[in-house]
C-alpha cells in the first residue's frame, strides 16, 4: 500500500493544524536544534578556514635548520665552535636521507642603510639566495615577470625577484619594473619579477618586503666560497616532518664532525608541529560544536516525541474508533510517524534555511582581527554538510515518532471506545 | 450470517481471579434480521458484542460470520474484515471531533482505499438519506445527539456491512430523539436488508426488535421471538 498519497497528506495536515500553538511550540523545538547545529557548524567552518587562509601556501610538512656553535668537544675540536653548511652537503642529503623530499638551501644576505637603490629611490632590506623550489615550501603570488629558475642558478645570474612593497617603493605608480636594473648592496641586479604574498605565513620576513637572487649568485658574489647557515626541507609523503629534522641533523652531524649527542648545534623549527597543534584545535572545535549543536536537536526531537506521546494519549478513544472502523495496525503507525516526520521536517528545513541565512552573514564577520576579510570561495554549508544535516533531520523525525506510534499500536479498540 | 457454537471467554485466564464470562454461548442469527440483546451489567452481553464485532477474541468454540471463521485472526485480517462485514454505532457517537459529518461518514472508505471524491459523494448521499444533507460541513460538536447518531449510523451504513452492531444506541438519548433513531435503524433494515444486532437494557428497545436474547451470567437464558415488534417510547 501507498504510505503518503494526498489523503494520507491531509489527513495528517489536518491532525498538525487542529493544535495550532502545541505544533508550532514543539516544531520550536526542532527548528532551534537544526539552526544551532547549522550556525554552530558554520562558525567553526568559518574559524578554521580563516585560520588556515592565514597559513595557506606554506608546505605543512616543512623543517626549516640552521647552524649555531657547538656545545659538545669532539674529535679533538673544542666546544663553542663555529661551522657552516656547505654545497657538498646538498648532495650528501640527496644521496642518505630517505625522508626528505625538497632540500632548499638558503643565503642570507644583509642589508644595510639604504642599501637597495633604483634611480633616484632607495630602501634598507635584507635579501635571500634561493633555489627555485623555495616556492614549493613558501608558495607566492607572482604579480609580473617570473620566479627564479635552474637556469639562473646554473649560469649564476644577476636577477633578481622583489616583494611587492619593494616595488611600491623604488618604482612609480604602473612603472614595469621587469628588466629594470636595482642597485643591491653594490651590485647591479636585472628585476625579473614581482612577488606578493599568498598568505600571512612566511619565513625570513614578509614577502612582499623579500628580495630573492639565485642561490649561486649570492654565494659567488656575498659570501665565502660555498658555505651558507640555513636548510629548508620537506618531508616525503609517510615521513613526518619531525623524522625529517633528526635525519637530516644526524647526517650533517656526521659530516661536519659533531658529536652525536650535541642538539645545540644545529637549530631547527618544525612547522609540522605548529600545524598538529592547530589541527587538533580544529577537531576540538568541530567536536563542540556537533556536541551541542546535535544537544540542541536532540532536546527539540525529545520534545516533539514527547508531545506525540501526550498527543497519543488524548487520541486515545480517536484511535479506538478508527480502528473499529477498520483501521489496521499499519494506518495507525503510518498516521503517528508522518505527523511526527512531518512536524519535524518542516520545523527542521526552516531551521535550516534560517541557519545558511545566518551564516551567510557570518561569512561577512572578520576574524582576523585587523587583517583582511577571508570570505570562504567554498560554500560555507557544504553541500555535504546540508545532506549530513538533512539524514539527521530525517532519522531524528523517524526516531521521534517511534515511541508515540508504538504507543498508539498499544490502543486497543474496545478498550477505548467503552463507554464506562 | 452469523453462527456461534459452545463460545466460552474467559478474562485472565489461568490467574487467580480469572472471569469467566461467556459460557458455552451457542447463537444463530440469519441475514436481515433485527435482533436485540438484553442482560443486566456483567451478563456478557459487551463482550459478546465485542466478539461479534471482532474487536475482542474468544478462547474456545466457534464463531463463524458469512461463512468465514473468525478465530485467532491477526490485527490486519481483523480490520479487515471488521471494515468490511460489521458497521458499528455506539452509545457516546465516537464521532471524530475535528472531522465534519461528512468525513466521519467517509472514513470507513478511508480504511478500504476508496478514492476521496468518490468516498465524499457516497458520504453525501447517505447523509442525505438520514436527512443530514445540510450539516455534512458541520462538526459533530455542533450538532444535537439525535443529529450525532444520525451521522453513526450513516457511517455504520456507508461501507455496507453485513451486520450493524449497536451498542446501547439510545443510552445518551432523549426519548423523543431514541424513537427517531430505532426509527431509522428499522427503517435501514427493511429497506437495505442489513442485519441490526443490539445490545441493550432498555426494555423499549427491545420490544422494538423482531428478537429478543436475554443473557444471564454468560449464559443465554432466553431467546423469544417477538411477534409484535412496536417502537413506543
Amino acid at each position: 500500500m501507498k504510505v503518503f498519497d494526498t489523503d494520507s497528506l491531509q489527513e495528517i495536515w489536518a491532525t498538525i493544524t487542529r493544535n495550532k500553538f502545541r505544533s508550532v511550540a514543539t516544531g520550536f523545538g526542532v527548528f532551534w536544534g537544526l539552526f544551532m547545529l547549522i550556525v554552530l557548524l558554520a562558525i567553526g567552518n568559518k574559524l578554521t578556514q580563516s585560520i588556515l587562509a592565514q597559513v595557506d601556501g606554506f608546505a605543512t610538512n616543512a623543517v626549516f635548520i640552521w647552524t649555531e656553535r657547538t656545545s659538545e668537544p669532539y674529535k679533538g675540536y673544542r666546544k663553542g665552535r663555529w661551522f657552516s653548511f656547505e654545497n657538498s652537503d646538498i648532495a650528501l642529503l640527496k644521496q642518505r636521507a630517505q625522508t626528505v623530499d625538497i632540500i632548499s638551501p638558503v643565503l642570507m644576505g644583509r642589508g644595510g642603510d639604504k642599501n637597495v637603490v633604483h634611480g633616484m629611490k632607495s630602501g634598507s632590506w635584507g635579501f635571500h639566495g634561493i633555489y627555485p623550489n623555495f616556492y614549493d615550501i613558501n608558495t607566492v603570488n607572482q604579480d609580473s615577470g617570473r620566479l627564479i629558475n635552474e637556469i639562473d642558478i646554473a649560469q649564476k645570474r644577476k636577477v633578481c625577484v622583489i616583494g611587492n612593497v619593494i616595488y611600491e617603493t623604488l618604482f612609480g605608480p604602473g612603472e614595469v619594473a621587469d628588466g629594470k636594473f636595482i642597485r643591491i648592496n653594490g651590485i647591479y641586479f636585472q628585476v625579473v619579477g614581482v612577488i606578493s604574498p599568498h598568505s600571512n605565513a612566511s619565513i625570513f620576513g614578509p614577502v612582499d618586503e623579500a628580495i630573492h637572487l639565485p642561490f649561486s649568485t649570492q654565494q659567488m658574489l656575498f659570501e665565502r666560497g660555498d658555505s651558507f647557515y640555513f636548510f629548508g626541507f620537506t618531508a616525503k609523503p609517510g615521513h613526518s616532518a619531525t623524522e625529517v629534522e633528526e635525519e637530516a641533523k644526524t647526517i650533517l652531524r656526521a659530516a661536519h664532525d659533531i658529536a652525536p649527542t650535541d642538539t645545540k648545534a644545529i637549530g631547527g623549527v618544525n612547522i609540522e608541529h605548529q600545524f598538529k597543534i592547530f589541527n587538533m584545535l580544529f577537531t576540538g572545535v568541530n567536536v563542540l560544536m556537533w556536541l551541542v549543536g546535535l544537544g540542541a536537536l536532540l532536546s527539540g526531537i525529545i520534545g516533539i516525541s514527547n508531545i506525540m506521546l501526550v498527543t497519543v494519549r488524548e487520541r486515545m478513544r480517536e484511535i479506538g474508533v478508527r480502528r473499529a472502523l477498520g483501521a489496521k495496525p499499519w494506518n495507525i503507525i503510518v498516521q503517528i510517524m508522518s505527523e511526527s516526520f512531518l512536524l519535524t521536517a518542516i520545523a527542521g528545513m526552516l531551521g535550516f534555511l534560517c541557519g545558511v541565512a545566518v551564516s551567510l552573514g557570518i561569512d561577512r564577520i572578520n576574524f582576523n582581527g585587523d587583517g583582511p576579510v577571508v570570505i570562504i570561495h567554498e560554500p560555507i554549508v557544504s553541500f555535504g554538510l546540508a545532506m549530513t544535516a538533512m539524514l539527521v533531520l530525517v532519522l531524528s523525525g523517524v526516531a521521534a515518532g517511534l515511541l508515540p506510534a508504538w504507543r498508539a499500536l498499544k490502543i486497543k479498540a474496545i478498550d477505548a471506545i467503552r463507554d464506562e | 450470517m452469523i453462527k456461534i457454537r459452545n463460545l466460552n471467554k474467559t478474562y485472565n485466564l489461568g490467574s487467580p481471579n480469572a472471569l469467566h464470562v461467556l459460557k458455552g454461548i451457542d447463537m444463530d442469527v440469519k441475514g436481515g434480521e433485527f435482533l436485540s440483546i438484553m442482560g443486566a451489567s456483567g451478563s456478557g452481553k459487551s463482550t459478546l458484542l465485542n466478539v461479534i464485532g471482532i474487536l475482542d477474541n474468544y478462547d474456545t468454540g466457534e464463531y463463524i460470520l458469512d461463512g468465514t471463521l473468525v478465530k485467532g485472526l491477526s490485527e490486519t485480517r481483523a480490520a479487515e474484515l471488521r471494515n468490511r462485514k460489521v458497521g458499528f454505532i455506539f452509545q457516546s457517537f465516537n464521532l471524530i471531533s475535528f472531522k465534519n459529518a461528512m468525513e466521519n461518514v467517509a472514513l470507513p472508505l478511508y480504511y478500504n482505499g476508496v478514492p476521496r471524491k468518490k468516498r465524499n459523494a457516497l458520504a453525501m448521499e447517505y447523509l442525505e438519506k438520514l436527512g443530514l444533507g445540510e450539516h455534512a460541513d458541520h462538526l459533530p460538536n455542533e450538532l444535537s445527539g439525535g443529529q450525532k447518531q444520525r451521522v453513526a449510523i450513516a457511517r455504520a451504513l456507508i461501507s455496507r456491512p453485513s451486520i450493524i452492531l449497536a451498542d446501547e444506541p439510545t443510552g445518551a438519548l432523549d426519548t423523543t430523539t431514541s424513537r427517531e433513531v430505532i426509527e431509522i435503524m428499522r427503517d435501514v433494515n427493511l429497506k437495505e436488508g442489513i442485519t441490526m444486532l443490539i445490545v441493550t437494557h432498555e426494555a423499549a428497545v427491545a420490544k422494538a426488535t423482531d428478537r429478543v436474547i436475554y443473557l444471564r451470567d454468560g449464559k443465554i437464558e432466553s431467546d423469544k421471538h417477538n411477534p409484535n415488534p412496536v417502537i413506543e417510547f
